[in-house]
């Protein structure tokens, strides 16, 4: 019995170092693929927490009939609010001491490289050609676990729908963009806080802009390598990490973290059969009085 | 090198999991082949 | 009890004789009068209609889950726990006949058994928590996610249901009296034992890299890129001690069908299994240790979530590793008991803190499954636990049937 175990075991460790070394050989650094994707830059020193985007959005969407002026509405600033099922953008208001609140926008990223799509067993999630990461609920089964995976917490869940519930978040308004049109939030804002553009222009203008007013800005683009990179991007008058903003989830792309495991699994399917027929052959022709027919010893046992 | 780690990994991974999957069938006729033949030689 | 179906016989004998244990109706439904079964009754009764509102209302309707907090009770106990915990089917299966240790044969079809309706019972919970559960097999026919790591659980669980569909056929077949069919069966039995060991080993693991793609809410103690490696390892201790706890509970429940067994046996028998419980969980200890060295976490031990940790570590696997030792060394099969039970406690704790417990953990507020969620869970285990019954009565799991002895 023992033996048999440590056979097991040791297969199984050899198994955890391939997959652990598959990662390690590719640098988690590669250098990020350019696309004339489209992106979006939130400046969040210009956002005066009017909310309007948050109306446009649920317009869009088709979330909410609300008027305009329920947006006026500043008691949902006492509480953080996140994503929702029926609300793809939020903005919350972070106070400061002695200065003006910062006002937070948040919604979908649009990773470069998804954890959502990394994650989807039906690749229900897509980067599309234009930039965005789209959702096609006709696949979905359901399961939620692109929630799991999301670094940005930022798809929600319609669990009150017992038949038809989808994964909801922001499409970056991929209609209007194949329309010619910008993201309706991008459209609406007052402050122009909200730029629309292709991602490597935006990150151009964001640096720039930092370069420019450094006593304005922390020196940061969030987006331009968390995760390998959003096309979603933020500038910002404080830390990110003051903001509500996950700080701690690195630059390596998401899909990297399954990747040495996913290697194993061809290999244990090629090895294991081998491993497995060999140790029953061997036991096999070592107690042939346990085998129902006569065994050649000579030629089933030989290693 | 113009894909991402996502999409590199949608195209490597079905090719392994389909040459993964064919080599099992492979393996086990090949391993039924390989030990019905000596076994039938033993009996005779 | 009869065994043999005569090609005349009436469908009312048929019934009787396969599913009424060979008594009339009355007398089969006075024997149903147990206390156990008035539980059961009253466990269905909370559970079928809290069912009928999950599939008529929804998730929110019935569960605590939120945005923050995806996956509950559902997923965490009776997936992850059901899986790992059914992990005796292929440890025995594998015992018996690829390593030929023939004095497990008598453990291996009921550990095939609560591998098998482990894993169909998982289904059904996993069926609850789904959004659309009609599409599941969707993965397999519609649409190819290949770089998700759920793909490979969904199609090695699918498979691997079959594989102990068909590991257990011989013993449906022998109750039904169908011998040609089971002699066929009975050639698959290699190719299915090492194709259900394959697919163990990737779906245990598979449920422990699930969590590869959380590093920022796994807690860093539990997070760690041996996962995979952990979850496989830990299910081999699950496995074998379900094995234990398994017999324990069928000597005690089923006695007249085990009467034929020698208790002194049984009991060396269980001091075998203990040998082999405690070198796993003392690799399984060792590699925990590694994977803290790996990810450099040793930091975090002298935190809150390190006595938690430690709590685990120390107290639910170091510590049924030297009870297994012990029941080894002064060949007591009640310590070996103890230690069974101890392990299961001690895996079931480990996949709560990776999926529940410690999940989010930089959250301000946790999520509490709701009664409900618990009504389900119970129910399920229930529903396992009847159908078990109900087959061991009828079927020869327990016992080798004397029309069909062993060939090996």
């Amino acid at each position: 019995m023992a033996v048999s175990r440590r056979g097991f075991l040791k297969a199984a460790c050899a198994t955890g170092v391939v997959g652990v070394g598959a990662t390690a050989a590719r640098p988690a650094e590669a250098a990020q693929v350019k696309r004339p994707w489209m992106g979006m830059l939130t400046d969040l020193s210009l956002c005066v927490g009017c909310r309007k985007c948050e109306y446009a959005c649920n317009k869009a969407n088709a979330l909410s009939d609300d008027a305009l002026e329920t947006y006026d509405d500043k008691s949902v600033f006492e509480q953080t609010r996140r994503t929702d099922a029926d609300r793809f953008t939020v903005v919350n208001r972070f106070d400061r001491e002695g200065q003006p609140p910062v006002f937070v926008k948040r919604q979908c990223m649009h990773c470069i490289e998804p954890a959502c799509a990394s994650a989807c067993l039906v690749a229900a999630f897509k980067k599309s050609d234009e930039g965005p990461v789209i959702y096609d609920e006709s696949l979905c089964i359901g399961c939620r676990y692109c929630m799991v995976a999301c670094p940005f917490g930022m798809p929600a869940f319609e669990y009150s729908k017992p038949f038809t519930p989808r994964v909801t978040k922001c499409s970056m308004c991929i209609e209007r963009l194949r329309d010619g049109e910008q993201p309706a939030c991008a459209c609406v804002c007052p402050e122009e806080a909200i730029t629309f553009g292709p991602r490597e222009e935006l990150l151009t203008l964001a640096h720039d802009k930092i370069r420019e007013h450094p006593d304005r800005y922390v020196d940061h683009v969030y987006g331009e390598t968390e995760a390998g990179g959003t096309n979603w991007m933020y500038i910002s008058p404080v830390p990110f990490g003051d903001l509500g903003f996950p700080t701690d989830i690195g630059t390596k792309p998401y899909p990297e973290l399954t990747k040495g495991f996913l290697s194993s699994v061809p290999l244990v399917l090629t090895l294991w059969p081998m491993l497995l027929m060999g140790a029953y052959a061997f036991n096999n022709a070592r107690g042939p009085e346990l085998a129902g027919a006569p065994v050649n010893t000579h030629e089933e046992g030989g290693q | 090198m113009d894909h991402t780690v996502h999409e590199m990994m949608m195209i490597t991974k079905a090719h392994e999991y389909l040459i993964a999957i064919a080599f099992l069938i492979a393996f086990s006729a090949f391993w039924s082949f390989l030990f019905r033949t000596s076994r039938k030689k033993h009996h005779e | 009890m009869s065994t043999t179906l005569h090609p005349d016989a009436s469908w009312s004998a048929w019934t009787r004789d396969k599913l009424l244990l060979g008594l009339p109706l009355r007398e089969y439904l006075r024997t149903l009068k147990t206390p156990f079964n008035a539980v059961a009754a009253l466990i269905l009764c909370v559970g079928l209609p809290i069912t009928w509102i999950r599939f008529t209302q929804g998730i929110a309707a019935t569960t605590n889950l939120n945005n923050d907090y995806p996956w509950g009770l559902w997923i965490g106990f009776d997936v992850l726990c059901g899986v790992a915990l059914a992990a005796g089917g292929f440890c025995m299966a594998s015992a018996v006949h690829l390593f030929k240790l023939k004095q497990y044969y008598t453990l291996m079809r009921p550990a095939i058994l609560t591998g098998f309706l482990g894993y169909f019972f998982v289904v059904v919970g996993l069926c609850f928590d789904l959004g659309r559960p009609w599409r599941l097999p969707y993965p397999m026919f519609v649409s190819y996610g290949v770089t998700s790591v759920m793909f490979l659980v969904g199609w090695h669980v699918a498979l691997y249901l079959t594989v102990q569909f068909l590991e257990f056929c011989p013993a449906i077949f022998e109750w039904l009296g169908w011998k040609r069919v089971r002699h066929w069966v009975l050639k698959l039995t290699i190719g299915a034992t090492v194709f259900g060991v394959i697919l163990s080993t990737l779906h245990q693991s598979a449920l422990g890299a699930l969590f590869l793609l959380a590093p920022t809410k796994v807690h860093p103690l539990w997070y760690s890129s041996f996962i995979p490696v952990l979850f496989f390892t830990s299910a081999i201790a699950a496995g074998l001690s379900m094995v234990i706890v398994e017999s324990m509970l069928s000597h005690r429940v089923f006695h007249r069908q085990v009467q034929h067994e020698d208790p002194q046996q049984v009991d060396q028998v269980m001091v075998g299994l203990s040998r082999s419980a405690a070198v796993v969980l003392f690799t399984y200890f060792c590699l925990k240790w590694i994977a803290l060295a790996h990810e450099d976490r040793w930091a975090w031990l002298f935190t809150s979530y390190g006595a938690w940790y430690l709590v685990e570590v120390i107290g639910f696997v170091l510590g049924p590793c030297i009870a297994y030792f012990v029941a080894a060394k002064v060949n007591s099969a009640r310590i070996a008991r103890v230690a069974a039970v101890w392990t299961v406690l001690g895996i079931v704790l480990n996949r709560l803190n990776v999926s529940i417990f410690t999940f989010n953990w930089q959250m301000p507020y946790r999520y509490v499954p709701s009664w409900m969620e618990f009504a389900v869970t119970i129910t399920i285990v229930t529903a396992g636990l009847l159908t078990f019954r109900f087959m061991v009565n009828r079927m020869p799991v327990l016992y080798v049937h004397p029309e069909y002895p062993v060939e090996e």
